[in-house]
């Protein structure tokens, strides 16, 4: 009785992760099918021809997607690197160093997480305009180079680590910097995987913002470019899913190698108290 | 000189704002200064040339709160998040505790599950818009097989608005099962054991221990979905465009609009600076009900 009912339970989850990933599976595969099977009534899922790349050379014609890649990885590497710099630098500041109004700046930082990017879009906008930033990688990176949100998880992680690490650095001659740079920075290599990761997906799937600091067709990201691009309805299929596979495909294939750092991200955030 | 200064920094509370500085600095000029800003554009008449600009009053807010888009913006993101977050949290509950045990074929359906939140919401909203198409899309054909005569896609307000929640259920409940497996697996299990030796089924055993145990884990979620669907804007715009005549146009997009459609910068700040104070009440009402909630069960 208890065994059928734990055979039950795991038929249904898996089902219920085959109809999760069906849309996903269903674009990948159409990518490479023929106009005339994708455009086929009634329509099929596995039917046709496959294997063939027709779709991703019309889409590679009509969209510079090969750019979009390359400015997305530039905004999006760039912008984590830098922020991880910083907010673990602040991070540690306020987990482990004594230091008046402390207190306020904690709480700062935790309002400031709770903040909406709806009310900052505007006026970043004419800031980024008045810097002479727009449509630049600076002016995209720029505003993405700390968080609230970052700072508050470097905070976390270095209040876990041992108390006595400082004195035992002091003792052994290091100044400030010096615990900082050779003791702590090593210590949070996970931490900051963690947090580069959880960037990294913030920045390669952000719309609004893109769309609002660039202007010109050449620093479009992969999401503003594909937004750009599809405009209310589709009227090309083919190239438009293989511009899908293409946006999607990068992350997923860094989710299958380093999976545990995403969901750990996701995880951390939950567990704030 | 330079000795001094170095000597000036090194004392630990001085490091101390040398390490913030960087970080500080950013979020000053990035967040501090547009949200003070915000405020005072509401009450200008910037537009997007900056051709200079005067102060007009409360104009653009008494404005803001007497045109039917604004309301109608409004209307449909409430809509949208008073469906999506019991939806949301719901699923999500479902899944994590389906998927709380350390066995491997769950360890390995989690990772599944949590796929669709990698997506960009631009990247699905253009599968969906293919996945829906009226002539080839697959899902209006399957529910032609299954008995209904062409049935409405994004082509009226209410359909349109099912499937933009159905979407963001899909694309968004995997961040909440995550935080709420970590929370079900922090329950000790002599709980369970407890209530077992007390006769409670499974499912009186979720509604007297699961959920009461998972209080702040749920709070959070509830929390942070509830800002981002308030914001809501990627879904509308890829899938709808706003249409069919306004019907999922959402505030956010409308304040888009009118910034860089209508030019009207000011208004626009106007309409952002209402929706913050509102999403600010919003919040803080949610932190007090999970507070008295949290108060209940300990």
């Amino acid at each position: 009785m208890k065994q059928k009912k734990a055979v039950v339970h795991t038929l249904i989850a898996v089902a219920l992760g085959i109809v999760i990933v069906f849309p996903l599976a269903w674009v990948f595969i159409c990518s490479f099918k023929e106009s005339a099977d994708i455009l086929q009534y009634p329509p099929r899922v596995f039917s046709g021809t496959f294997a063939t790349l027709k779709q991703y050379k019309v889409m590679l014609s009509r969209l510079p997607i090969l750019n979009y890649a390359k400015n997305t990885v530039i905004f999006a590497v760039g912008a984590s690197v830098v922020e991880i710099l910083f907010d673990s630098m602040a991070g540690y500041a306020l987990a482990r160093m004594e230091f008046k109004g402390k207190k306020m700046i904690s709480i700062i930082i935790l309002s400031a997480m709770m903040l909406p990017f709806v009310i900052l879009m505007i006026p970043l906008y004419i800031e980024i305009f008045k810097f002479g930033l727009l449509d630049t990688y600076a002016g995209l990176i720029l505003p993405r180079a700390a968080s609230a949100y970052g700072i508050f998880m470097m905070r976390s992680f270095f209040i876990t680590l041992p108390k006595n690490l400082e004195e035992a650095a002091r003792v052994d001659g290091l100044n400030e910097y010096g615990i900082f740079l050779q003791i702590m920075l090593p210590l949070c290599r996970p931490a900051m995987i963690t947090m580069f990761i959880f960037n990294l997906t913030m920045c390669w799937n952000d719309l609004l913002y893109p769309l609002l600091l660039t202007s010109s067709s050449k620093m479009r990201t992969i999401s503003s470019g594909l937004a750009m691009f599809v405009g209310s309805r589709v009227n090309e299929f083919g190239p438009a899913m293989a511009a899908t596979v293409c946006a999607l495909l990068p992350l997923l294939i860094v989710y299958l190698f380093a999976q545990k750092y995403f969901i750990e991200g996701i995880a951390t955030t939950g567990m704030k108290e | 000189m330079v000795k001094k200064i170095w000597n000036y920094c090194n004392v630990p509370k001085h490091a101390a704002w040398v390490f913030m500085a960087p970080a500080l600095f950013i979020l000053l000029v990035f967040t501090g200064i547009p949200l003070a800003a915000s405020f005072l554009m509401g009450m200008s008449n910037t537009t997007v040339f900056m051709d200079g600009f005067s102060f007009i009053g409360f104009r653009n807010y008494i404005k803001a709160i007497l045109d039917p888009r604004v309301i109608n913006g409004l209307k449909n993101t409430f809509i949208f998040t008073l469906i999506s977050i019991p939806l949301q949290i719901g699923f999500a509950l479902l899944t994590a505790s389906m998927l709380a045990q350390n066995k491997r074929i769950f360890q390995f359906l989690r990772g599944v599950y949590f796929i669709p939140t990698l997506c960009s919401f631009t990247a699905i909203s253009v599968l969906f818009l293919m996945l829906l198409d009226k002539t080839s899309g697959i899902i209006p054909y399957w529910l032609k097989c299954l008995g209904f005569q062409n049935p409405p896609m994004l082509t009226q307000a209410h359909s349109a608005m099912a499937w933009i929640i159905i979407i963001t259920l899909w694309r968004n409940f995997g961040t909440s099962m995550v935080i709420l497996i970590a929370g079900i697996q922090g329950i000790s299990q002599n709980l369970y054991e407890a209530a077992a030796v007390d006769g409670a089924g499974t499912i009186r055993q979720f509604f007297s221990i699961t959920i009461p145990q998972l209080t702040s884990g749920i709070g959070f979620c509830v929390l942070t979905e509830t800002i981002g669907c308030l914001q809501l804007f990627d879904q509308s715009y890829v899938l709808t465009k706003g249409g069919p005549m306004f019907g999922t146009e959402s505030i956010v997009q409308y304040i888009y609009t009118v910034a860089f459609q209508n030019y009207d910068l000011g208004y626009a700040s106007s309409i952002a600076a209402l929706l913050f104070i509102l999403i600010m009440i919003i919040v803080i009402c949610i932190n007090k009900i999970i507070a008295k909630w949290e108060q209940e069960n300990y």
